[in-house]
């Protein structure tokens, strides 16, 4: 069967019961993280259709035909997204295994609030764990990165 | 932590899938909404079937209209939905969290299966105790003695809808039917509503009032992720200070919502003193058990205190 | 140098280019060809004889590769040398719930699962020990000992006891005193990021593995010895860690079982944790009950502290000993008190064991002291700012118990705090459930003497610079998300006056780097950053001599500063960095250059090698003072802290929110305060956790995790995180890199209290039992009212 991931086309012999979070990273996309495997904190989150979701909790099967977003599909090292280089000018991430997560999330929230609050951000992102920043530092990229767009 | 295998299937229409259901119903068979409640419970192995029927294909499930909801659309997708009564977008938010949220489903969420510390828990974890009647146990680990399950009820939407007085509608083997949501959830843990074998959740719907007044309030630990500890879900008709209508339910304190009556205040006003009384006979309705987070009797006791806060919020109160 | 161009500038982390693109690689993202999964079949008693195991079905189902048993590789290890109590695999004993007891490798985690089911365990089921109280006993009749290698009886594991002064007396003369008993759950590290191990054996008999580990020094000691080889025949990759906290901290039992099966099947071995497993596994905060008491005369000068402290140790030592005497001996600052008592005893039980957590040993006690210094101010009609501030250490103190206080910003701390909260005004005045709390702390840069009492250095850095006119920095240092290999690149930037595109620092790899103990007891900064910085001497040594040589003048005037090369005495002179390097090196190859770190002799009147050889029972004098366990607490400086906190508390539900919090640190010198303040914002956040919704819950009184996952187990969301204000403050401690001390365990401690003490402002209560649950709220409302 074949899914979209980042805009191209890859094709994937399935179990029924494989989870979008396991093809993911059997296909080499391991910036998507397992962290939890019960929906409980975020690192696995990729967007489908524009959606942040849990990858640990959606059949591969039921993202086929639908356009799926990862990490690596936000921006290269050579070819930061603006919010990827917030994060990491600002100190949004530490360990970084929360960060795919919460850049999935944020720049997922960012296109349906462009303008958001503090309080909009922290309930955007409150899906996601971090349990080394103690989220202040997430917030204001994603608070940055809204400024940023706002301007252009 | 790995599913099981089992075979998916993905009809595209209802009777399709009703169809399917009834083929390998002895075998066993679940459907999926959003997988949000199904999926982490297979993985820790409870009640896993060989066959999963994914309803998300089907087009006409994922309708929404003004009163009349399609089982699988999206809490996410309801959010954005206008006109939506206020009570349910204050449930629909206070839902686990966001990233639940774009994929779990209002049918999902009323057919919820219900919580328990000796139930929700690995297999591993399980072996160490022995299972319990709701994992075909030979007995209740919360109340040894009991010969039912007292698991609790954890869905934020089911006491607000219960209290708006939605109808749902299912087809199933027999064809279609309609039941209030205020008859479908049975005094049980484990078989908990009044859902027949291969029966499918399609809509859900209310009598659109744009007069009534709506309204959650939910006890949680923290502000993301934490299934409710306690939830009121309230309509309200207040015609010049006068109660024209009030339904109150309960959830989470037991393995269903629990309804407050409130008959006998219709055509008062909502006086101070009524909503004590109001707040008393809640209290006195619920029997919290010790299988979620927080003590019983600091739940049971948040009862009064939180059915008084929402209705006076709901009266105008600030 | 005079002024600074790259420490002391926030600095984004020189990794994080890689993590905020998912190109970085944890140890589960790893893949090597023909690698299996392991797993772990674990115990579902606390307590239990194993009496068989049968393995052949498991050995013979297809796709299995490998079987292991305790029997397999009975080498007994642990983190400190004196406590050797885990083996790979139990022994003829399960001593916890969730202790592994074999373990498979197969082709996929289906077959091995399927694997872990076929294997048949005969046990005999012994008598549980749960509780401390009942740990403290004397073994009753047939209750066999849980750890019969350790000497203490029973189910103790440790006492310790340490006194100075007249405490006696001291209470006697007190004006006000005041004691409390106080009780905290055990806490978790939870990292987002599972334990992940890969295990690889090559065909010359060497033993790589790759681990998500805090200490690859120490698991690389443990590999060996468990598998005895020599040390050099054990290699230990430390790919990105997704945070520690404490918890990657010790060599682990997966990590010794991925070795084994990859030993016995001949393929690398994959390990990941379930969060499950990280929770039974634990190595968490102690579960402690604290009894305190605490005098001051009149003027609230305090006079005597009185500490006994019971905590459960779970199964294994780990760092336990070392628990036990942090419990008492870091409560003697940030304050003069001239008498103390100390009793802490450590308790085996059969539960999940416990360990090291960001800032280890200290948390619980510093929680118990500040809350009672408060009833002081309280009693004696004192600001309690102001109490604090009047009996803060002066910076060159010794404290009674022999630590050696340098640097010490404390005051400055306080009085930041107390100025930017609004405390003068606001303190007491609030409306009823609304109050500002405050707390402070006191934490170690890294211990001074090491846990293997050996002649070896703490810390190594090589340079290596070479005609590409790159720096490379080698250490084992482990960059675990604390910012540790951008300190060293700072350090070493600015130590050789470049930019810091230059420098590539290398710290995941024990064959090319040298060794470093590793990321725990908050020492890294320290210690690493002192061995890098003298590292860079050496090089620029070399670099001058080269431009000395080109230029014709006398090596002594050349300073290195923005990539150039310059004579002092006539700038006009000046060569760029790379023709200095090219010069320096032509006839010789690329410019090395190291450093070390060794902490100082903090007792001057011994020589060195007898401090270190020196054992504290049969010597009785080892640093510091020569008092039993004088050497615990020692450290080459300290960090001080002051939060406040402001606190919401609904009277009625009791739900305690925390909407800001104030916190002042005493970093010494912040060499990249981007990564400081996130330590300490980090710090807020977990220890809130602590304070108000963390808890390691166990089931009716059982050795049985309740709430083994991240559902159950509460840590705090975005939505309930307090907006914290940072305040760096800056001592220049005079031995730290750059003047730089601690910034990553100690800004953990104010929080608990100043949320504590904060309650009370707002409702007037006292909350001496952790975490601070409404229920728990409300029922001390109601003694009150
Ligand atoms: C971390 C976490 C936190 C959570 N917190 C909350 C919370 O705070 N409040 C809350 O209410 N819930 C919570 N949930 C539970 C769950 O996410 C929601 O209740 C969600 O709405 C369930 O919907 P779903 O579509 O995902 O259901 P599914 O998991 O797809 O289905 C649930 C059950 O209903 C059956 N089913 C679903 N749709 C139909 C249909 N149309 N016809 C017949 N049968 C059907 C399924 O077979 C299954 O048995 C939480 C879950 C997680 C993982
Ligand atoms: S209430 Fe009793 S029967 Fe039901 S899940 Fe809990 S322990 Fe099992
Ligand atoms: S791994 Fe999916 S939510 Fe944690
Ligand atoms: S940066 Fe480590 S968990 Fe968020």
């Amino acid at each position: 069967m074949t899914l979209s991931i980042n805009g191209a086309q890859k094709t994937v012999a399935l179990a029924p019961h494989a989870l979008l979070l396991d093809t993911l990273r059997s296909l080499g996309l391991t910036g998507t993280k397992r962290g939890c495997d019960m929906g409980t904190c975020g690192c696995c989150a990729v967007q489908v259709d524009g959606l942040p979701v849990l990858s640990c909790l959606l059949l591969t099967k039921e993202a086929a035909g639908k356009e799926i977003s990862t990490i690596e599909g936000l921006g290269t090292p050579n070819n930061l997204a603006p919010l990827q280089r917030l994060f990491w000018e600002v100190g949004g991430s530490q360990c970084g295994f929360c960060t795919p997560g919460f850049l999935i999330t944020a720049d997922a929230f960012l296109r349906s609030n462009p303008d958001p609050t503090d309080q909009e951000i922290r309930e955007a992102i409150s899906g996601n764990l971090c349990r080394c920043t103690g989220y202040t530092k997430i917030i204001k990229a994603i608070r940055l990165s809204a400024k940023e767009r706002a301007k252009e | 932590m790995i599913l099981p295998p089992f075979l998916l299937h993905r009809p595209t229409t209802v009777d399709e899938a009703v169809d399917l259901a009834a083929l390998h119903q002895e075998e066993g068979v679940s459907f999926l909404a959003g997988g949000t409640d199904l999926l982490p419970n297979w993985k820790n192995r409870l009640n896993n079937q060989p066959h999963l029927i994914s309803l998300q294909s089907i087009p006409s499930l994922h309708d929404v209209e003004s009163g009349k909801i399609g089982a699988l659309a999206t809490l996410h997708s309801l959010l954005g939905f206008s006109p939506l009564p206020q009570g349910l977008r204050e449930a629909i938010e206070v839902v686990a969290s966001p990233l639940i949220r774009t994929t779990a489903t209002i049918g999902g969420n009323l057919l919820l299966d219900t919580r328990c510390h000796f139930f929700n828990q690995s297999p591993f974890w399980r072996a160490t105790v022995g299972s319990c009647l709701k994992a075909e146990g030979p007995v209740c680990r919360v109340v040894p003695g009991a010969n039912s399950c007292v698991a609790t009820f954890s869905s934020d939407l089911a006491p607000l809808l219960m209290a708006m007085d939605a109808t749902l509608s299912f087809v199933g083997p027999q064809g279609e039917r309609s039941l209030p949501l205020r008859t479908f959830y049975q005094q049980d843990g484990i078989r908990r509503m009044v859902l027949k074998p291969g029966e499918i959740l399609t809509t859900i719907s209310w009598h659109d009032d744009p007069t009534l007044l709506t309204g959650y309030a939910k006890l949680r630990i923290r502000e993301a992720w934490d299934f409710p500890l306690l939830g009121v879900g309230c309509a309200m008709g207040l015609c010049e200070g006068y109660l024209s209508n009030l339904s109150l339910f309960l959830g989470a304190v037991d393995s269903i919502p629990i309804e407050v009556p409130t008959e006998s205040f219709l055509g008062e006003p909502l006086t101070d003193e009524a909503i004590e009384v109001i707040a008393k006979s809640a209290y006195a309705r619920v029997k919290p058990m010790k299988n979620v987070g927080l003590t019983p009797s600091y739940r049971k006791r948040m009862v009064p205190v939180f059915v008084r806060r929402l209705l006076m919020r709901l009266r105008g109160d600030h | 140098m005079t002024s600074k161009e790259i420490v002391g500038k926030s600095t984004p982390l020189v990794d994080g280019a890689e993590k905020v693109t998912g190109e970085a690689v944890y140890t589960d993202d790893i893949t090597l060809p023909g690698l299996l999964v392991g797993r772990i079949l674990r115990s579902p008693h606390e307590h239990a004889q194993i009496e068989s195991i049968r393995v052949v079905d498991a050995s013979n189902l297809l796709g299995v590769h490998a079987v292991a048993v305790g029997a397999d590789a009975p080498i007994r290890f642990g983190v400190l040398p004196m406590t050797k109590d885990e083996t790979a695999l139990a022994v003829d004993k399960v001593v916890y719930l969730g202790d592994g007891i074999a373990a498979v490798a197969a082709d996929t985690e289906a077959i091995a699962l399927e694997a872990l089911s076929l294997i048949k365990v005969k046990t005999k089921v012994l008598p549980p020990v749960l509780r401390m109280d009942e740990a403290l006993k004397p073994l009753k009749d047939g209750v066999e000992k849980i750890q019969p290698m350790h000497s203490y009886p029973g189910s103790r594991f440790k006492e310790v006891k340490q006194s100075f002064g007249d405490v006696e007396e001291a209470f006697r003369d007190a004006r006000s005193s005041v004691k409390g008993s106080f009780r905290f759950q055990g806490v978790t590290h939870a990292p987002t990021e599972p334990h992940a191990t890969i295990a690889h054996w090559s065909a010359q008999g060497r033993l790589t593995v790759w681990s998500a580990t805090q200490v690859p020094h120490y698991l690389q000691r443990s590999l060996a010895e468990v598998f005895e080889l020599p040390m050099h025949k054990v290699r230990v990759i430390r790919p990105y860690v997704g945070g520690g906290f404490g918890g990657k901290s010790d060599p682990f039992p997966h990590e010794m079982v991925a070795a084994l099966l990859a030993k016995k099947s001949g393929r690398p071995v994959k390990i990941l944790f379930d969060r499950e497993e990280l929770f039974i596994t634990n190595h968490g905060r102690h579960p402690t009950k604290t009894e305190m008491a605490l005098s001051a005369d009149a003027l609230g000068n305090l006079t005597a502290l009185q500490i006994d402290a019971l905590i459960d140790g779970g199964a294994w030592g780990s760092f336990g000993v070392i628990t036990s005497y942090y419990n008492g001996a870091l409560s003697m600052g940030p304050y003069k008190i001239p008498s103390f008592d100390y009793r802490g005893r450590r308790v085996t039980t059969n539960k999940p064991p416990s360990g090291a957590m960001r800032g280890h040993g200290a948390v619980n006690s510093r929680y118990a002291l500040e809350t009672l210094l408060d009833e002081i101010a309280e009693d004696l009609g004192m600001d309690p700012c102001a109490i604090r501030l009047q009996n803060a250490w002066q910076p060159h103190s010794l404290t009674p118990n022999g630590l050696r206080i340098t640097s010490c910003g404390i005051r400055e701390c306080i009085e930041v705090v107390r100025e930017a909260s609004g405390w003068d005004e606001r303190r007491g005045n609030l409306p009823f459930g609304k109050g500002l709390g405050i707390g402070c702390g006191f934490y170690i840069s890294g211990s001074a003497l090491p846990i293997h009492w050996e002649r070896m250095p703490q810390s190594t850095v090589h340079l290596k610079v070479d005609f590409d006119g790159g720096v490379t920095v080698h250490s084992l240092a482990a960059e675990i998300g604390q910012g540790s290999d951008t300190v060293l690149a700072q350090c070493v930037a600015e130590g050789l006056g470049v930019g810091l595109n230059r420098i590539r620092v290398y710290t995941k790899n024990s064959d090319t780097s040298p060794i470093d103990l590793g990321s725990y007891s908050s020492r890294v900064t320290f210690m690493a950053g002192n061995a890098a910085i003298r590292a860079a001497e050496k090089v620029a040594q070399q670099i001058v001599a080269g431009a000395a040589r080109l230029t014709g003048q006398p090596a002594s005037g050349f300073v290195l500063e923005g990539e150039e090369v310059i004579y002092a005495p006539n700038p006009t002179i000046r060569l760029s960095f790379v023709d200095a390097v090219r010069e320096a090196l032509f006839d010789s190859g690329a410019l090395h250059g190291k450093g070390h770190y060794q902490a100082p002799n903090l007792n001057p009147d011994l020589p060195r090698v007898e401090i270190l050889r020196g054992k504290e029972s049969e010597k009785g004098a080892v640093m510091g003072g020569t008092h039993k366990g004088a050497a615990a607490g020692l450290s080459p400086s300290y960090s001080m802290s002051a939060y406040i906190a402001e606190v919401d508390v609904d009277p009625e539900t009791g739900i305690v929110k925390v909407p800001k919090v104030w916190a002042a640190h005493d970093c010494g010198f912040a060499i990249n305060p981007i990564a400081v303040e996130g330590q300490i914002e980090g710090c807020v956040h977990m220890g809130m956790g602590q304070a108000l919704t963390e808890s390691f819950d166990y089931n009716r009184g059982s050795g049985r995790i309740e709430n083994a996952n991240l559902l159950d187990y509460k840590i705090i969301p975005s939505t309930d995180a307090p907006e914290v204000e940072v305040f760096l403050v800056e001592s220049n401690d005079p031995e730290g890199p750059y003047g730089a001390k601690e910034a990553g365990e100690g800004p953990l401690l104010p929080i608990l209290p100043a949320i504590g003490n904060g309650i009370h402002d707002a409702v007037g209560i006292r909350m001496r039992h952790l975490p601070i649950t409404p229920d728990k709220v409300l029922a001390a409302l109601d003694k009150k009212r």
